[in-house]
């Protein structure tokens, strides 16, 4: 039998907060709000690269076509065809009119494409479109995109958020202010932008896919992960993205609280340079993947955060991946291979990764796995800045690892950049020459024949397997934690791609 | 007296000159290809030449003392270039951010004064009693509890549990509670052990003794005798924690979300937004110089010994 003053403590706490209760504002039912884990720079979607404000800019701005696990599926553009292979068209939904009244036509996507590829405006993500040579306005809602030679995954761009289309009269009328003061065809319309605390936005009424349902959405920045979940938990935000293992586990066990966690386009890479040292020899490089425990890494070190790479550099979500298998965990082979290769007492090398809690993780288990099997591993964790001087250096002798996404859910995304030796040092981090694979990568960037591409895919998919210049250790997956009382939010593949127009709130 | 005035505004100036100095060659020394961070993600993609062009346009291929020189140019007309990270005047910036700082650092210096001022004087009137070690005690707590880790608490606390606050952000006063308790806690500590130790000195003076022989009470004694011949050393006390709180509310203001200047300045670190990271630690210095200044200045006019040492 408890006594009375440990019984009253609680009514206690409850008057305090029947009394304090007037002082908290009423929670608007039709008001969701998101925590963005980060500042967005600017809400020009045209002009950046920052998942911060493609989070805000993918409420506001609309894509022509976007992607999900069907495939591409309309949005500003209702039916595309290639006309030759260096021409696409594209028919535009009808009846579309941006945010400030004006219509939304194939000037508008001439405009939008074109400010894009103007190097004046120093585009941050040029290179998504930089391969289009000329914008065609045949009629008001047809247009022709022409490119400089056969590109085949011009599609896949047109789905970055970066490729937002813009109202032309808002950026004319508004010049450089537009990161401020964004105009677009999407469900909500932008209303005040406070900096550093939040983004204001209200339901598009006359929006074409039909008036939301969530009047307001507000988008506050709230950069420390511990203060997010506190947020959620005290009911003030919806939804937290990017929530690390040990917040997941804590909060999917409290009521009013759903958690997801998907994969989505990105991951988690551990590189070579293949042109020094000891890591020049295969044989190296593949006594480290069977060195490497990438099952404990998924399941134990991030805690069911991620899945173990069976599909090669990119996770099976992106098109054009390849099942290639996995080196499986076998230390007795690893040490095999290094005597095989001259070093039957290991080697010392270095690994180089950029700050992130994740990647810190990642690197000391490798240090721990590699040093089982008599290497030693320098770990050195510099900030991106640092790192990208330090890894774009030829002779730097060692690893490195890094993290991807592939955000056009295209594979060439990824293999150009990583593996086409015109991507060294730029991208191609390990210095991997390899005329076979530029080849293929060549011909599956110009052949628009879906077969042959994936083809082309599985085969540089197995070469890289082969040779390991770079090896995917598992693909995150992405993870976030919503109040239960929003239901029907659509996000593919990654948190940028919140989706609130179908949302309800219960 | 304008003399004085006039000394102390000249050796600003170059205290504010060398933190240019200072400012430039540690942003610059930094190892690391600024260009490369600036495009972050978008780098991946980016060909060499692309980052040729964007290093040029930007000045970066310079020498470096031109580049000095043209940083020292533009400051002198009031120009702190623009941030390339949102394309926008850092002065722009800094000013939509200020009243934020201002605002928080006038609070907490306002629950540091209010808590730790009583709490000091209470302090040294009872000195080695029970009362005594209990606040001396809470005062080293506050000083040493990591701001980080009060913040959470102050907001697991008021925030979640009782519901009082606003756990994050700005808006209205009711935000502006838990980060200042925070901000403040250490400076509360603080401004509570330099008052206790001041009037410690002061309560044994004689004219401490003789006012008490006079028969006045002791609110009178403590409050009107001893208080104000403290005063000095507490007044730079308290405006030395001005400046500091700006800086300890670097954390702060990322733990509570709140959009001031600490969080500039820890994102354009992040970032390598050079031009906005010289603008903004030059912009803090500058207010900490101003604040001392006007320290010195009042210190000086409390205590006239001070203009002729």
């Amino acid at each position: 039998m408890p006594n009375n003053a440990a019984q009253r403590i609680p009514h206690i706490f409850l008057a305090l907060l029947l009394a304090l209760a007037w002082a908290a504002p009423p929670v608007q039912a039709a008001t969701v709000v998101v925590a963005n884990p980060g500042e967005p720079p600017t809400l020009d979607a045209n002009m950046t690269f920052n998942g911060f404000s493609f989070l805000v800019t993918n409420q506001i701005l609309e894509t022509l076509v976007y992607k999900d696990e069907a495939g591409f599926q309309p949005r500003l553009a209702t039916a595309w065809e290639a006309v030759d292979e260096r021409t696409w068209r594209l028919k535009l939904r009808e009846g579309v009119t941006f945010h400030d009244g004006t219509p939304f036509d194939a000037h508008a996507v001439k405009f939008t494409i074109e400010r894009i590829l103007d190097p004046a405006n120093r585009a941050q993500g040029r290179f998504v479109v930089s391969m289009i040579e000329e914008v065609r306005v045949i009629d008001a809602h047809t247009v022709e995109l022409v490119t400089s030679s056969p590109f085949a995954p011009l599609l896949a761009h047109l789905t970055h958020p970066m490729t937002a289309i813009v109202s032309p009269a808002a950026v004319e009328r508004l010049g450089e202010d537009f990161g401020r003061h964004p105009v677009g065809t999407g469900p909500f319309v932008f209303e005040s932008w406070q900096a550093g605390d939040q983004v204001i936005l209200r339901r598009n009424e006359h929006y074409w896919g039909g008036a939301p349902a969530i009047e307001t959405v507000i988008i506050r920045t709230i950069p420390e992960p511990a203060t997010q979940v506190v947020e959620l938990r005290s009911g003030a935000v919806d939804f937290i993205f990017n929530v690390s293992p040990d917040h997941m586990n804590d909060l999917s066990s409290r009521p009013g609280i759903a958690v997801r966690k998907e994969l989505g386009w990105g991951s988690t890479l551990l590189g070579f340079n293949v042109t020094q040292g000891p890591l020049a020899d295969v044989r190296v490089r593949r006594a480290i993947a069977h060195a490497l425990n990438t099952d404990a890494m998924a399941t134990q070190l991030r805690q069911g955060l991620a899945v173990p790479a069976t599909t090669g550099l990119v996770p099976e979500t992106v098109w054009g991946a390849a099942e290639v298998g996995r080196y499986p965990y076998d230390p007795a082979e690893a040490r095999r291979l290094l005597a095989e290769a001259g070093y039957p007492n290991g080697f010392r090398t270095s690994l180089l990764a950029f700050e992130s809690p994740e990647l810190r993780q990642i690197a000391e288990a490798i240090q721990f796995l590699l040093g089982e099997v008599g290497i030693q591993v320098e770990v050195q964790i510099l900030e991106y800045g640092a790192y990208s001087a330090l890894v774009t250096e030829p002779d730097r002798e060692g690893m490195f690892l890094t993290t991807w996404g592939t955000v056009t859910l295209d594979s060439d995304y990824t293999l150009y950049a990583l593996l086409h030796s015109s991507q060294i040092p730029d991208n191609n981090f390990s210095f991997y020459r390899n005329e076979e694979v530029d080849r293929l990568l060549d011909e599956a960037r110009r052949n628009a024949d879906e077969a042959f591409r994936l083809e082309a895919y599985r085969r540089v998919a197995e070469i890289v397997q082969e040779e390991l210049p770079i090896m995917a250790l598992y693909y995150p997956l992405f993870s976030y934690a919503k109040n239960a009382r929003v239901e029907g939010e659509v996000i593919n593949y990654s948190w940028i791609n919140l989706n609130l127009a179908d949302a309800v709130v219960k | 007296m304008a003399r004085y005035v006039l000394q102390r505004l000249l050796s600003a100036v170059v205290v504010l000159w060398g933190v240019t100095v200072l400012v430039f060659s540690m942003v610059h020394a930094t190892p690391g290809d600024p260009v490369r961070v600036l495009l972050g993600d978008s780098a991946r993609g980016a060909t060499a030449e692309d980052l040729a062009r964007l290093r040029s346009e930007l000045g970066l291929d310079q020498p470096l003392l031109v580049q000095y020189k043209n940083f020292l140019a533009g400051l002198l007309q009031g120009d702190l270039g623009k941030s390339w990270r949102t394309n926008r005047p850092v002065a722009a910036e800094i000013a939509e951010r200020l009243p934020y700082t201002l605002q928080l650092t006038v609070a907490a210096l306002l629950v540091a004064v209010l808590i730790g001022l009583p709490a000091g004087v209470l302090a040294a009137t009872r000195p080695y009693s029970s009362v005594d070690y209990a606040l001396t005690g809470l005062a080293l707590v506050g000083v040493s509890m990591p701001v980080f880790w009060l913040g959470l608490l102050l907001m697991m606390v008021f925030a979640l549990t009782l519901g009082w606050f606003p756990a994050s952000g700005s808006g209205t006063w009711r935000h502006l509670v838990l980060p200042a308790l925070t901000v403040g806690a250490a400076s509360t500590a603080f401004i509570a052990r330099m008052t206790r130790a001041a009037m410690l000195e002061v309560l044994t003076e004689d004219y401490v003794r003789t006012a008490r022989a006079k028969g006045l009470s002791e609110w009178a004694v403590v409050g009107k005798h001893a208080l104000r011949n403290a005063a000095a050393p507490i007044l730079t006390a308290i405006g030395l924690q001005f400046g500091g709180l700006m800086g300890g509310a670097v954390l702060t203001e990322t733990v509570f979300a709140w959009p001031g200047l600490g969080r500039l300045v820890v994102n354009a670190i992040l970032t390598r937004d050079l031009y906005m990271l010289q603008g903004s630690i030059l912009f803090t210095a500058f207010l900490f110089i101003v604040v001392n200044l006007l320290v010195d200045i009042g210190y000086s006019l409390l205590n006239p010994k001070v203009r002729f040492a």
